[in-house]
């Protein structure tokens, strides 16, 4: 039987195997970016971070593009989601992958806890003290934009559009509501939000949980990710969801059949910062000035225009338009923010997850 | 026999023992597979915090009903995958098998057509295919059969329909090799003996295939408990399997050491099976020489 095999394998035929093989991968290779460089040719050379889709276009075109041109340095851009950043960052930690990371709060404050983030030199950067006051952190870099939560819906299917968050319990929408999952950003700060409207707060979550089990016939679907919660909607799994403006915004902009109403109470929001790694490869004084382009009232400006529509962090930074119009000025939004507490958050969130796979999950 | 020992009258001897020839793959397989592994699993014995050695991690996994119940659910996925690739791919490859030469080059085609593709594209599919509006909810309400769709995306079968369309190329490419090796000489002595075409089937065929589909069955199996993208996106965010809990555990929650313990699990899963396959294996093997 080995005889066999051995005689019908001719040179032909091995090399044939391996050219489809060849062009198989070749193919397979065309469909996938992980990351692109941008920028000149000059001294230096920064790796950075941000998320994907509107995130990512932002950072490309108004960051990255521009930064690299002006300080001949060559960018290169990853899309990385915040935990997964963290996560690498951590595990080679005598030589990080990354010199920058977009990272929302949550791991922002599992990264310094773990001593992977350096000091952000705040006299090195220009626009540090142009940042509004709560988006300070204590020794780190200062948030670049933050992003509110408030209710997607498919304005097809539900005429009246809901104005509260309470609205995902009405009867009327029995297996209609999705929420994200507690292991997203999304999914924390709707369960705080929650928890903050029934007079709990992050060190008490009880009635969350009764909340979120007597929502259990109206929910059609736990999304792991905010993307993934965007699909279903667009889909038609799911009529109603909790949701970031930006996001939403920003695919009701391409055509999806979304709107995106902010609950007529507080509005939870959360910010990401871009943050210097300890033990970068580029020097300290171009990832300071990477932050600080961020940070900026440029590219804070372009970010906060659709398609992006992130909340700016700059004091000067318009609010976005549409965001603007359905929140009230920007003096009432200081007032409306609910901006939940990460570093109270990290210390109870393992035992939430846990809690919420063996009450909420199938 | 082996390829090395054929009688190679014309060639000239290799320089190489068939051992140096394996040394790069070894050398490469010691450095990106076992000391990863080696890493893994004492990971896998230290506490939460700090070192030292613990069996805590393997102690909270077990005494969590949790826990086991995602064991048991992944170890449940497996082997429905599995049987569900050889109920579908075993006719394929039969068909294959028996088919001309040109009718062969088309079916290598269509075979490997969905290999060509990422499973992420796959997947996405798959969502399409079973969401409420999707293509099966609206066959079936079109032929009114249902009312109401019914809800197949987020569910363990759901899961099961989509890893079973993207696994079973492999499946139906290891029953091909095995059914290729089989002598076509048996079947027509069997023939000529009045055996009939079932009674062929399943006394020579079927038997002397064993071992493509055992190969096929542990290939299937491993992937399957192993898979991520799939279970999460088609499941959603109420199913829970190994690899999602090993991704919570070790990349949101970054607690590395019971990360590592469940992997330990589930690669303990993987090797009782591949060893139950394998024994099987080494018995079929006896009977088709």
């Amino acid at each position: 039987m080995t005889r066999r095999f051995a005689t019908r394998i001719t040179r032909r035929s091995a090399l044939g195997a391996g050219l489809f093989v060849g062009t198989s991968l070749l193919i397979k290779a065309c469909g996938t970016t992980s990351s692109s460089t941008a920028g000149s040719s000059g001294g230096g050379e920064i790796l950075a971070t941000t998320f994907g889709g509107a995130w990512e276009e932002g950072h490309r075109t108004y960051l990255a593009e521009e930064f690299g041109q002006a300080a001949g340095i060559e960018v290169t851009i990853v899309s990385e989601p915040g935990l997964e950043a963290v996560s690498k960052v951590i595990a080679a930690q005598p030589n990080p992958p990354y010199d920058v990371i977009l990272i929302p709060e949550g791991p922002m404050f599992m990264a310094e806890e773990e001593g992977v983030l350096a000091a952000f030199p705040q006299d090195m950067s220009e626009n540090y003290g142009e940042i509004q006051p709560q988006y300070y952190n204590e020794g780190l870099a200062p948030m670049v934009a933050s992003q509110v939560l408030g209710i997607a819906y498919n304005p097809e299917r539900i005429s009246t559009p809901p104005t509260s968050l309470s609205d995902f319990w009405n009867p009327e929408y029995e297996g209609r509501v999705g929420i994200p999952a507690l292991e997203s950003g999304l999914g924390t700060t709707f369960f705080v939000e929650l928890a903050r409207l029934e007079g709990g707060d992050e060190n008490d979550v009880e009635a969350a949980f009764q909340r979120i089990k007597q929502l259990l016939p109206n929910i059609g679907a736990i999304a792991p990710n905010p993307s993934s919660l965007a699909t279903l909607l667009q889909q038609g799994e799911i009529d109603m969801a909790p949701h970031w403006f930006d996001y939403i915004s920003g695919i009701k902009a391409k055509g999806a059949t979304v709107d995106w109403v902010a609950p007529t109470d507080k509005v939870a929001s959360s910010s990401s910062s871009l943050q210097i790694v300890k033990n970068a490869q580029a020097d300290l004084e171009t990832a300071v000035s990477y932050v600080d382009r961020a940070l900026s009232l440029e590219v804070q400006t372009a970010m906060s225009k659709p398609p992006y529509n992130f909340l700016p962090t700059h004091a000067e930074a318009p609010l976005p338009e549409e965001l603007a119009a359905k929140l009230g000025s920007s003096a009432d939004l200081k007032d409306r923010l609910f901006i939940p507490n990460w570093q109270i958050i990290n210390q109870n969130r393992a035992e939430w997850i846990e809690r919420f796979d063996r009450e909420v999950q199938a | 026999m082996s390829v090395a020992n054929l009688p190679t009258p014309k060639r000239k001897k290799l320089p190489l023992t068939q051992g140096q020839l394996a040394l790069p793959l070894a050398a490469f397989l010691t450095l990106f597979y076992v000391i990863p592994m080696v890493v893994l699993l004492a990971a896998s014995f230290q506490p939460a915090r700090g070192g030292g050695f613990t069996l805590a991690q393997y102690a909270e996994f077990f005494t969590d009903s949790a826990n086991i119940r995602v064991l048991t659910l992944t170890f449940w996925l497996g082997l429905q995958v599995t049987i569900a690739c050889l109920i579908f791919g075993y006719p394929v490859a039969y068909f294959y098998h028996q088919a001309t030469a040109r009718w062969k080059t088309i079916l290598t085609f269509l075979i490997l057509l969905p290999l060509l593709t990422s499973a992420v594209v796959r997947t996405f599919g798959w969502v399409v295919i079973l969401g409420r509006q999707g293509l099966i909810n609206s066959l079936l309400v079109g032929l009114g059969m249902i009312d109401e769709p019914i809800k197949l995306l987020f569910t363990h079968l759901g899961v099961a329909m989509a890893m079973t369309q993207i696994w079973l190329p492999l499946m139906v490419l290891s029953i091909i090799a095995s059914l290729s090796q089989i002598d076509p000489r048996l079947a027509a002595a069997s023939e000529s003996l009045g055996g009939g075409k079932w009674r062929t089937f399943w006394q020579i065929t079927l038997p002397l295939s064993l071992p493509g589909i055992i190969s096929g069955c542990l290939l299937v199996f491993a992937l399957t408990v192993s898979s991520f993208v799939t279970p999460s996106i088609i499941g959603g965010g109420q199913l829970m399997y190994m690899p999602t809990l090993i991704y919570q555990q070790g990349v949101v929650l970054l607690n590395k050491p019971f990360a590592a313990a469940v992997s330990a699990v589930l690669l303990i899963m993987v090797l009782i099976v591949v060893f139950l396959l394998s024994t099987l294996g080494q018995r079929t093997r006896k009977y088709v020489q």
